[in-house]
């Protein structure tokens, strides 16, 4: 179904396809398989599913990354001074960065995220309804006493199916699919806290007002940031 | 004896004459002509000989500065009989007479004279060998009227060094202030020094360019031009030590006593008549040209005009820099400069930043656009591909939806989950979406050529800011500095000296060839210099009328001098448009070498350097700087009371004119002590292990 504010000529914030399939694509990735049972037994659903994955609040933190080419170039850079092992591979980085500015994706790909309280954050019960009722992604909450209830994600074989799909089909869930998969390689480690805490070092997503999109980083700021850590340029001399 | 009365300097002579006249001139040379080859030659043939000269430069009008030397200093290493000593030559010197009075030969007194020559001219030709190696650092102290300057040359393993500042300096040639340094000039090499020397003084006396013909060295009869240097002036402002049997320039060299008579007493028309008198003899030397020949000299010319093309281009963006920092001091209250140029600088940034914003909102407009075309066609893509999903579970209970529900959508068109009619599919939803793609790829493309534009100004703009910003740095810095930062280099003052040192060059060359292709086979060489003898004619005739008040004023300070002298052999001075001078007794033409006693010759010789030293800087008319020094003083004259006689008659030169001229005699003879006051005359200042006293 299309969006219909924009059949009538406003300008999309966004697809709802688009979201459910882009959010499908980070489950299917990063779910952990079922016989792991990573999930509180309270929470299982009833109906079958093969891969779990918890929480919405790591979910919004990888689709953030997702959604932000500069600010991903930024946390590699980032990886790689700071020693960590899964980012030591200094060729593997720098040729990986060079091809995310190369293919011009900060300019191309960013989608702009809304900043709710403490950082990136949209709510996806469109999304998730759209899931449950096609039977790809079942939602279950879990309890927490006072604290915010936990989200619980379980992908069904009918959506790692239709993810499995997309990604053969449509160049544009491929595109996707990579970029998880680069998120994966380098980032897979890190937990919802590690992710939020180095987002929050950027002064411009801290700042960032509620409700409001939260700013890029300028190309400016990644080839500094960069030069600085590599000792070179950004850009390669052609030729 | 009372001291001469007219001390006053006397303003230059400007010539009440009219300025000369091409085609006057040319009219007169023609008159000169005997009346029956008259029509043999064509008035255009003579006025292009006429038009030719440089009748210009009648004679410099700004009076020559007087030349006075200060101080030698010289340090280095003696070597004799096998054992080195060290010399630290010091002598100050005053104006009036001075004698360095060492009573033995061979004891360094030449030596210092020719030292002195050496630091004027950086010429060390004269030096013995050995007196050449020894001296290694050499200072002189001198002033132009009442500008102080120090010429310091080094010799180091390099070469030599000469740098001539102003303001007295004793220091080691690389230590010379900072600020001093960067006036005057500083060169490496021996040609170069020599060049610079011969640049500054020549300038400073306004002494006319003025040459003679060679022949040729490689004997084919032709000849080649040789222009007086600094070095060749500078016979005029010595008497070496010889029997004076000629009057200024040994025989050999006649022709260029012309030169130095006509540059030092300023005579008229003196570059023209010495130009035509080249011409005359390059053209008797003359030999014809094979087509070949002159072919290439054609084309030699051709490359010569080229080079001096590129020169003065050269020369133009050096000025034009120049003229760009000048402007900055000479274009008025600089503080209200500064604050003008701030005020366009603050404008211009401002608008570079506005044109900054525009191009990065214009360039988030592009992405902006770009990004939405790429995301509207994502939606089709994807949606595409999941539209076919049933959905099979109600979101709100999570229970299956039931087969009837699903059948009643399809039957009656309700929604299976709301039961609401389904709206209509519209099949055109992606072609909608693709045409808002395409429309967003049209914003991008158009926001891009703008993005271009403002590019195009932003550069522009960046442009005028970086200008003004100069403009602004370079005031604030002049403010700061002081003016002397604006003013030229100077390295820029020694680029512009060789551009025009070249461009001189080439000029002498180009005339030249000019000369041997207008002279050669082309032209009669004989019919041109009948053409040019007549004119030679006319211009001595012209400059004989305007040298007639040199000639007299020349008198009048001869007279004097000759009083003074007692050089009773002469009365008088006679000067010709060539530079030939005579003297003359009661009008009568002397004939020098005729004056059979050496010590009368050389108070004749001395009256007339004198007479022609007062003429330049006394009565501002000649050009000598006023100057002489005098080697082996006495050495010609065998007779006691002939010595006597010279030694009185320098003692009333420094009576009577001490203030308006300097002379340094360099002497054996003890009867020169008398020649000037005591505190003038200088002796040995080192005595050898042998008991013999040196001059160093």
């Amino acid at each position: 179904m299309i969006a219909p504010q924009f059949v009538h000529g406003v300008r999309p914030e966004g697809f709802l396809e688009v979201d459910a399939a882009r959010l499908l694509l980070v489950v299917g990735r990063f779910a952990r398989p079922a016989s792991e049972k990573t999930y509180p037994p309270a929470c299982k659903p009833a109906d079958p599913f093969v891969a779990h994955f918890a929480s919405e609040y790591y979910l919004q933190k990888l689709d953030f990354l997702l959604r932000y080419p500069a600010y991903f170039i930024h946390e590699l850079t980032e990886l790689y001074q700071s020693g960590d092992p899964a980012a030591a591979d200094r060729d593997l980085i720098t040729s990986t960065i060079r091809r995310i500015h190369g293919d011009r994706e900060p300019e191309l790909q960013t989608i702009p995220f809304r900043k709710f309280w403490r950082g990136a954050y949209e709510r996806r019960d469109d999304v998730e309804a759209w899931w449950w009722s096609r039977g790809l992604v079942f939602v279950k909450f879990e309890l927490r006493g006072t604290a915010a209830p936990w989200k619980h994600y379980f992908l069904t074989q009918a959506g790692r199916e239709i993810a499995g799909k997309l990604v053969r089909d449509v160049p544009h869930a491929r595109w996707y699919a990579d970029r998880i998969g680069q998120i994966y390689r380098f980032m897979g480690h890190l937990t919802a806290a590690d992710i939020k805490a180095r987002q929050y070092k950027h002064a411009k997503y801290r700042e960032a007002n509620l409700n409001e999109f939260i700013p890029d980083l300028t190309a400016e700021e990644i080839a500094d940031n960069f030069r600085q850590v590599f000792g070179e340029s950004m850009e390669v001399a052609v030729g | 004896m009372a001291k001469s009365q007219s001390k006053q300097p006397v303003a230059a002579i400007t010539p009440a004459e009219p300025p000369l006249n091409i085609d006057d001139l040319t009219d007169r040379a023609i008159a000169k002509f005997a009346a029956r080859s008259r029509d043999e030659y064509s008035r255009e043939e003579v006025k292009q000989i006429v038009a030719g000269l440089d009748l210009a430069k009648i004679q410099p009008t700004r009076r020559v500065p007087r030349l006075l030397i200060r101080r030698l200093k010289f340090t280095g290493t003696k070597a004799l009989d096998a054992v080195n000593s060290p010399i630290d030559y010091d002598q100050t010197f005053k104006s009036g007479v001075n004698a360095l009075i060492i009573e033995d030969n061979l004891v360094g007194k030449s030596s210092v004279l020719k030292t002195i020559k050496f630091a004027l001219t950086g010429s060390d030709d004269e030096y013995d060998p050995e007196v050449r190696r020894w001296i290694k650092d050499i200072w002189l102290q001198f002033s132009l009227d009442n500008r102080p300057y120090t010429i310091l040359l080094a010799r180091r393993e390099d070469g030599l060094h000469g740098r001539l500042v102003p303001g007295d300096h004793e220091c080691l040639i690389e230590k010379v202030p900072k600020a001093a340094a960067s006036h005057g000039f500083y060169h490496r090499g021996d040609a170069e020094v020599q060049q610079a020397l011969d640049s500054f003084f020549v300038q400073e006396f306004g002494l006319a360019t003025l040459g003679w013909n060679r022949a040729n060295a490689s004997g084919d009869g032709g000849s080649i031009e040789v222009w007086a240097k600094w070095t060749t002036y500078f016979q005029a402002l010595r008497i070496p030590d010889d029997d004076h049997t000629y009057l200024l320039c040994k025989p050999e060299y006649a022709n260029q006593d012309l030169v130095l008579f006509s540059a030092f007493l300023g005579l008229h028309l003196s570059a023209p008549l010495n130009q035509l008198s080249m011409d005359s003899a390059a053209l008797r030397k003359q030999k014809a040209f094979s087509v070949e020949q002159a072919a290439e000299l054609a084309r030699k010319k051709e490359e010569l005009v080229k080079k001096r093309m590129a020169l003065r281009q050269q020369l133009v963006a050096l000025d034009a820099e120049q003229a760009r920092r000048m402007q900055v001091i000479t274009g008025g209250n600089l503080a209200q400069q500064l604050v003008e140029a701030q005020g366009k600088y603050v404008e211009v940034n401002a608008e570079v930043k506005e044109i900054e914003e525009q191009a990065k909102t214009l360039s988030s407009q592009v992405q902006q656009a770009t990004a939405t075309a790429r995301r509207l066609r994502e939606q089709i893509d994807l949606s595409r591909l999941l539209t076919g999903l049933d959905v099979t579970i109600c979101p709100n209970c999570a229970r299956s939806i039931e087969a009837g529900a699903v059948q009643r959508e399809k039957d009656s068109h309700q929604c299976r989950l709301c039961i609401r009619p389904v709206p209509a599919a519209d099949e055109d939803e992606e072609a909608i979406l693709e045409a808002a793609a395409k429309n967003f790829d049209q914003q991008a493309a158009e926001l891009k050529a703008r993005v271009a534009d403002v590019n195009r100004e932003m550069v522009a703009a960046r442009k005028q800011a970086e200008s003004a910003q100069s403009l602004t740095e370079t005031l604030q810095k002049t403010i700061n500095e002081g003016v002397t930062k604006g003013l030229p280099t100077p390295q820029e003052n020694d680029r512009r000296g060789k551009l025009h040192e070249e461009i001189g060059g080439i000029n002498q060359e180009i005339a030249s060839i000019d000369r041997i292709l207008n002279g050669g086979s082309v032209e009669n060489p004989e019919r041109k210099g009948k053409i040019i003898e007549k004119v030679q004619v006319v211009l001595k005739e012209e400059a004989d009328l305007r040298n007639q008040e040199i000639e007299k004023r020349l008198n009048e300070l001869a007279t004097e001098v000759i009083k003074a002298l007692r050089a009773e052999q002469i009365t008088g001075i006679k000067c010709y448009p060539t530079g030939k001078v005579k003297l003359t007794k009661h009008g009568e033409l002397v004939s020098f070498s005729g004056i059979k006693n050496p010590g009368e010759r050389y108070r004749a010789k001395l009256a007339l350097f004198l007479a022609m030293m007062r003429l330049g800087c006394e009565a501002g008319i000649g050009r000598h700087p006023g100057l002489l020094l005098l080697d082996q003083l006495g050495t010609a004259e065998l007779v006691t009371s002939d010595l006597q006689a010279s030694a009185a008659a320098l003692r009333r030169i420094e009576e009577q004119f001490s203030d308006r001229v300097q002379i340094i005699c360099f002497t054996t003879k003890a009867e020169f002590r008398v020649a000037t006051v005591s505190d003038k005359v200088y002796g040995h200042r080192v005595v050898g292990t042998d008991g013999k006293k040196y001059a160093f």
